[in-house]
């Protein structure tokens, strides 16, 4: 078992030093003050966007529980299987018939679509998993309506984190939706994606090891926070 | 007293029938899992419309009452746990209802439960009996409440249940249980259930699980 653990963790590290090494050998990191500029508008617009997604997401995934409700899902899941430039061209006659193309509204509104299965899924995994008993007890012994959902939304207080977490990381890392609707004002993906078509690999090196070194730990933060919490 | 009468309800593919059912006192509903009781314990409580019947409670009928109306206590068959302290839960429920929650927790000798964290299946049960029981129930439905502790939290669940006074179907698939705990047991068997049948095996199953329960201590101290 032990061997198996050092083999997967050995798989990991060569992954990832495939991905990272050879950059950092190749290249010194060349931040330029534009690139922190679209790092700092999508950490905005990602949390604005998670704003929006999530709650959304939460009374989506309450309101489709009921066996009857849940053949409505794929109307808000469907954009994970579509391609999002596709999702991109979608949007287009309404961002551009109301003047929104290149604003903030439109990257936000982009992040939301492609977001919403992310924070849909988590959050109906996690009020199923409570099981219909549950929600039978808390309306046997008197509970009602609201009661019972924000009881539900107690209990899944994990999940709605993990749900808020991901839904970000989905909005932050999103590219094909903006390439149509909005390529302003710059996000990170739009920063490194014109970059590389302008100058090539080498200079936005710099800007992709450090979106991934802020990926990777925030991702290990959550592993660990996730840990943490289930074992609690 | 809990009464259903010409009643019939069909949910995931499974049909149960009821001609009569009186619940005056402790009533076993016994069954083979998969039998259908959960439908008819679901339905009982509002969660499932049936086909026909009635539902009655001290002779008022509650069929069409949404389930948050009804006079019954409901413990479901897998074991919930809120998300707030024991206490919490006591006083939140009490609350909802209007009523003071100390006595149900000297009835249940749940001083020392209300105050800890981390509860075992058995004590979490309890709290759940104490929560429904605030509810202040005219009949109570409880879909295997034992099923998935084990002895010792079983005994601690059955000796509470048994201090009882409020009409109780108790829904098993555990004749020694039914044996234990009921004055009659009614059974479930190819969609209908039985007339009832007096349980004269109560003094026998008691003897049996006190002993087993002796026997269990016996064991763990080694």
């Amino acid at each position: 078992m032990e061997r198996l653990q050092a083999f997967c963790l050995f798989i990991a590290l060569a992954y990832f030093s495939l991905l990272t090494v050879p950059a950092l050998i190749a290249y010194s990191p060349s931040l330029e003050a534009t690139f922190l500029d679209a790092l700092l508008n999508t950490a905005l617009l990602s949390t604005l966007a998670t704003s929006v997604s999530v709650p959304v997401g939460t009374v989506v995934a309450y309101g489709t529980l009921p066996r009857s409700w849940r053949l409505t899902a794929p109307l808000v899941t469907f954009t994970v299987s579509v391609p999002h430039t596709a999702i991109g061209v979608l949007l287009a006659p309404s961002v551009f018939g109301a003047g929104l193309a290149d604003t903030a509204a439109a990257v936000t509104l982009a992040m939301v679509v492609v977001s919403l299965p992310m924070s849909f899924s988590v959050l109906r995994g996690a009020f199923a998993s409570l099981g219909v008993g549950y929600v039978e007890f808390l309306r046997g012994i008197g509970v009602r309506g609201l009661g019972v959902a924000l009881m539900m939304l107690r209990s899944t207080r994990t999940a709605l984190i993990s749900a808020s977490l991901l839904t970000w990381f989905r909005c932050f890392s999103e590219l094909g939706a903006f390439l149509i609707l909005a390529q302003r004002p710059l996000t990170v993906g739009v920063y490194v994606y014109e970059e590389f078509l302008r100058r090539g690999a080498g200079p936005v090196t710099g800007a992709s090891l450090a979106l991934l070194a802020v990926a990777l730990l925030v991702a290990f933060l959550l592993e660990r926070w996730t840990e943490g919490a289930g074992s609690r | 007293m809990l009464e259903v009468v010409d009643y019939a309800v069909r949910a995931y593919g499974h049909r149960v029938e009821v001609k009569e059912l009186r619940v005056s006192s402790t009533t076993a509903l016994l069954g083979r899992n998969g039998s259908g009781k959960t439908i008819l314990a679901r339905s009982l409580l509002g969660f499932l419309r049936p086909e026909r019947g009635r539902v009655l409670i001290e002779g008022e009928e509650i069929t069409n009452l949404p389930p948050e109306l009804r006079p019954i206590g409901y413990l479901p068959q897998h074991q919930v746990s809120l998300p707030i302290k024991p206490l919490s839960q006591l006083q939140y429920v009490a609350r909802l209802h209007g009523s003071d929650w100390n006595w149900v927790v000297e009835r249940l000798g749940l001083r020392r439960v209300i105050g800890k964290e981390g509860l075992s299946g058995g004590e979490r049960q309890l709290l759940n009996l104490a929560t429904v029981l605030l509810k202040r129930p005219k009949a109570l439905v409880l879909d295997e409440p034992t099923s998935h502790l084990d002895f010792a939290n079983k005994l601690l669940v059955l000796e509470a249940l048994r201090s009882i006074d409020v009409p109780t179907l108790f829904i098993t698939h555990d004749p020694l249980e039914a044996s234990f705990l009921s004055d009659e047991i009614v059974t479930l068997r190819d969609g209908k259930v039985s007339a009832p049948v007096r349980n004269s095996m109560k003094g026998w199953a008691i003897d049996v699980i006190s002993e087993a329960g002796e026997l269990y201590n016996e064991y763990l101290r080694y």
